[in-house]
C-alpha cells in the first residue's frame, strides 16, 4: 500500500463528507488538507494505520467539530467586527436550484446524527464497520441512522421536485 | 392488527444507492481541489520534517502527560505544605529572649526562671509567684537562658 495512491482516492471522499457537514468549501478544505496531514506524518513516522480510511475521517471529523465550535464562539464577535462570512446559507442556495444547493439544503434538514451517518456511507464511501468506528457507535445503530436519513432525505428530495411542477 | 411499519420500497438496495449517488454527485468536489490538498498535505508534511531540531521544540512542549502530573503534584504539595506548614511551626514553643521559658519541674519541685522539664506537666500552682510545676515522674532541668538551678 502506498501513501499517494491512498491519498488520491481519499481526498474526493474526504472533501465531500466535510462539505456535506459544513456547507462551507473553505472550512472543508481546511479540515481535510489536516486530516490528510495527519495521515502523512502517522504514514511516515509510524507505517500506514491499520485502516487509512477510519483514521482519516476521524481525524477531520475531530476537527470539523472543533472548528464549528470555534466558529460559533467566534461569530458573534465577527458580526459586531463585520468580518462575517458573507457566503450565502443554504436556504438562500436552495432557492437557485443547483444540485449542490439543493442537496446541501436537504442535508440540513436531517438531525446532525443522522446526515452525518449518511454522509460517511454515502458521501465518504465507508463501509459499515469504518463509519460505525468513526461515529463510535454499534452497526445497527449506523445502520439505523442510514436508513432513517435516507428516507428523509429521499422525502425531502421527491417534495422538492413535485413543487415545481405543483406551481 | 395492521402493522404500522411503513411499507419498504419495492426497490430498497436500488433505491438506497440511487440517493447515495445524488449525494455524492451533490457534492463532488472539483478534482483539481482534490488534487491539491494531497500535494498540500504532502508538502506540509515534508517541510514539517525538516524543520530544525528548534522549531520542533515548540510542538514538543504543547502538552506531555508525564510533564502535566509532576507539575501537578509539585504545585499540590507546595499549596499543602504552605497551608500545614505554618500551624505546624506555631506549635512549637519560642523561647523569647530573656523571659523564663518553660517551667516545670518534677514532682513537688519549685521551678526556676529558664528551666525547662522533659516530663509531662501534671498541675501548675501558685501562679502569683515562683511557679510549682508539678510533672508526672521525675524530670531532668535543662537550663535555657543561663539562669536558674540545674537539679
Amino acid at each position: 500500500m502506498d501513501l499517494e495512491p491512498t491519498l488520491d482516492a481519499l481526498a474526493p471522499r474526504l472533501l465531500r463528507y466535510c462539505l456535506g457537514l459544513t456547507g462551507r468549501a473553505a472550512v472543508a478544505e481546511d479540515a481535510a488538507q489536516e486530516a490528510l496531514l495527519a495521515l502523512v506524518s502517522r504514514w511516515r513516522l509510524h507505517g500506514p494505520p491499520d485502516d487509512a480510511g477510519a483514521f482519516v475521517f476521524t481525524v477531520a471529523r475531530r476537527r470539523l467539530r472543533r472548528n464549528l465550535w470555534r466558529d460559533r464562539l467566534l461569530q458573534p464577535i465577527e458580526t459586531l467586527t463585520e468580518r462575517a462570512d458573507h457566503a450565502p446559507d443554504p436556504e438562500a442556495l436552495f432557492l437557485t436550484g443547483s444540485t449542490f444547493a439543493t442537496t446541501l439544503a436537504a442535508l440540513r434538514k436531517l438531525s446532525g446524527r443522522d446526515r452525518e451517518a449518511l454522509l460517511l456511507v454515502a458521501a465518504g464511501e465507508l463501509d459499515g464497520a469504518q463509519a460505525a468506528q468513526v461515529l463510535g457507535i454499534g452497526r445497527s445503530a449506523l445502520k439505523m441512522r442510514v436508513h432513517r436519513a435516507r428516507q428523509r432525505l429521499s422525502r425531502l428530495l421527491e417534495d422538492r421536485h413535485a413543487k415545481p411542477r405543483e406551481a | 392488527m395492521p402493522s404500522r411499519a411503513k411499507p419498504e420500497h419495492p426497490n430498497a438496495g436500488e433505491h438506497d444507492a440511487a440517493i447515495d449517488q445524488l449525494l455524492r454527485e451533490g457534492l463532488e468536489p472539483d478534482p483539481a481541489r482534490s488534487r491539491a490538498l494531497v500535494e498540500a498535505a504532502l508538502a506540509s508534511a515534508t517541510e514539517r520534517r525538516q524543520r530544525p531540531a528548534s522549531a520542533a521544540i515548540g510542538d514538543r512542549r504543547r502538552w506531555s502527560a508525564p510533564r502535566t502530573v509532576a507539575t501537578a503534584a509539585a504545585v499540590t504539595f507546595a499549596v499543602l505544605a504552605a497551608l500545614v506548614w505554618p500551624r505546624h511551626a506555631s506549635r512549637q514553643p519560642t523561647p523569647a529572649a530573656g523571659t523564663p521559658t518553660v517551667v516545670a519541674a518534677a514532682g513537688g519541685h519549685t521551678p526556676q526562671a529558664g528551666h525547662e522539664s522533659e516530663k509531662s506537666i501534671v498541675s501548675i500552682s501558685n501562679l502569683d509567684g515562683p511557679l510549682t510545676v508539678t510533672t508526672r515522674g521525675g524530670g531532668r532541668w535543662i537550663v535555657l537562658n543561663g539562669e536558674g538551678d540545674t537539679p
